[in-house]
């Protein structure tokens, strides 16, 4: 794909955002209600249910867990409330331990936060909605004081998926998802795609993009440790992939499945291997280490740090984010017509023909920058946002 | 196979091209033996005729191929010809093998 040169001029190279006291800007400017234990869950929604204008981030799980599922339930729920869509966090807890922690792990950013335990309220979950909800009444009305302001195109995060797709995905949709990473990455911005199982096949050509031989045999070992993984589990994933379905489609090998995928990924150097949920630690293309399940991958981009999220369908996949607006894209012309509340970006025209790729790519750039700068997504409008960490074994 | 559309001596049927340098392009629209196929490659019009039905979304070659020469669609590298392929050919699963399974 040669066509940088030609359109980089035209490409905008600023969004209006929040200014944070440190870090990036956010596109949102979001009271985060941040739930960090399964006993308080319950508690969190009804909160949440009464403070629409807020967002919720919450976990079912709590004590008990261990190994690496403990330092990344953590590293998760303060990446949440360190994304800097999030101005405010108001942590419910049963107990203190975990949300002081959780505390201490964001103090760093100065953003306004605030937990409430169970020992604050008396073991008393009706008295902690009553003082969870006035609390973050009066952090939303301090937050909204906050105005955007131009803010640097590289001051963006932003994660790549792609679920429920058909045979448009891999030929229309993702390769233009492709060209905005390739975009953004010469903008100085930030691009992370995850799905790690969904590289099988395409993992070499994957690490001869890396600049060092270490990411490169990073990259190779973790599709290696996810196709023994699920061969652990009795499932031999290179032959049930092309799967029937994908072969009468059109897809012949496992290389083209991936390659329909990965080309999320454009033709961008890539700078190193990210595990769940890490941030980057500089600018460009960053791979993360994750389960390709989307609730859990989209979650494992959000607490890494990205603002927004590229997302392609072919038959339709309702899930946002709850903390990113998550642009939905098809090339699937009964997808969009089907389901417009659902559909963000309509890309079938790369099928019908009658727009260039890179046309179509110039377009979604410039949208890219309009829900950056506050236009609601189908799926903020309608509320659809989750988040969910990632597990890794057995809680005691 | 695929049922036959009104055929213009103008234009053919189209196929996509992902990356410069592929030896593949995916047809848009059900393909019949003997039909014209279009590929656009950076600006130009390059035509093809099919020398077999290819299905909606389904590749085309866009070379000669020979048995063991890789196969690239979208700048990656999705298998080996099994058997010799022609320009205008189907490329499937029986003449093109994964080297990862």
């Amino acid at each position: 794909m040669s066509i940088e040169g030609s359109m980089s001029n035209r490409v905008k190279t600023s969004f209006q955002g929040y200014a944070r006291n440190s870090g990036r800007p956010g596109v949102r400017n979001h009271l985060l209600i941040l739930n960090a234990t399964g006993l308080t869950e319950a508690t969190a929604r009804r909160v949440h249910s009464m403070l629409p204008g807020a967002v919720l981030a919450s976990t079912p799980y709590g004590m008990g867990l261990i190994g690496v599922d403990a330092e990344r339930q953590m590293d998760t729920l303060s990446g949440f409330a360190c994304n800097p869509n999030v101005g405010a966090i108001l942590i419910l807890s049963a107990d203190r331990l975990r949300s002081e922690s959780l505390v201490h792990a964001v103090s760093h950013t100065g953003k306004d936060i605030e937990a409430i335990c169970y020992a604050d309220v008396g073991h008393d979950a009706l008295r902690m909605t009553d003082i969870a909800i006035r609390r973050a009444a009066e952090m939303m009305v301090e937050l909204s004081r906050l105005r955007r302001t131009p803010q640097p195109l590289s001051e963006l995060v932003v994660g790549m998926e792609c679920g429920l797709s058909d045979p448009t995905s891999g030929i229309a949709a993702n390769p233009l998802i492709g060209r905005i990473t390739d975009q953004l990455v010469g903008a100085g911005a930030t691009v992370i795609m995850g799905e790690t199982l969904e590289w099988l096949g395409a993992e070499q050509e994957l690490s001869k993009r890396t600049k060092s031989p270490e990411v490169a045999a990073a990259i190779i070992a973790a599709v290696l440790r996810r196709e023994s993984m699920a061969s652990d589990a009795g499932i031999s994933l290179t032959d049930v992939n092309p799967n029937r379905a994908n072969i009468e489609s059109g897809l012949s090998t496992i290389e083209e499945k991936a390659s329909g995928s990965v080309t999320k990924s454009g033709t961008s150097p890539i700078e190193g291997l990210l595990s769940y949920s890490q941030p980057p630690k500089d600018t460009g293309l960053y791979l993360m280490d994750a389960a390709a399940y989307t609730p859990e991958s989209l979650s494992g981009f959000v607490a890494a740090g990205a603002q927004l999220l590229l997302f392609s369908t072919g038959i339709g996949n309702s899930y946002v984010s709850a903390i990113a607006p998550t642009i939905k894209l098809s090339a699937n012309t009964d997808t969009i017509q089907s389901i417009p509340q659902q559909i963000d970006f309509d890309c079938s025209s790369l099928i019908a023909g009658t727009n260039t790729p890179e046309s179509v790519a110039d377009e979604l750039m410039d949208d890219v920058v309009e829900f950056a700068s506050g236009t609601l997504t189908w799926g903020e409008a309608v509320g659809e946002g989750c988040e969910s960490v990632s597990r890794y074994g057995e809680s005691l | 196979m695929s049922t036959s559309t009104d055929e213009s001596a103008m234009s053919g049927k189209r196929a996509l091209l992902l990356a410069a340098g592929d030896q593949v392009a995916t047809v848009l629209e059900s393909v019949s033996a003997n039909d014209n196929v279009d590929v656009r490659d950076q600006g130009n019009t390059i035509r093809l005729i099919a020398t077999e039905s290819i299905q909606r979304f389904h590749k085309i070659a866009l070379v000669d191929l020979l048995v063991g020469d890789s196969v690239v669609r979208d700048g990656y590298v999705i298998g080996v010809v099994t058997r010799v392929v022609h320009a205008g050919d189907w490329v499937h699963i029986h003449n093109l093998k994964s080297q990862r399974a």
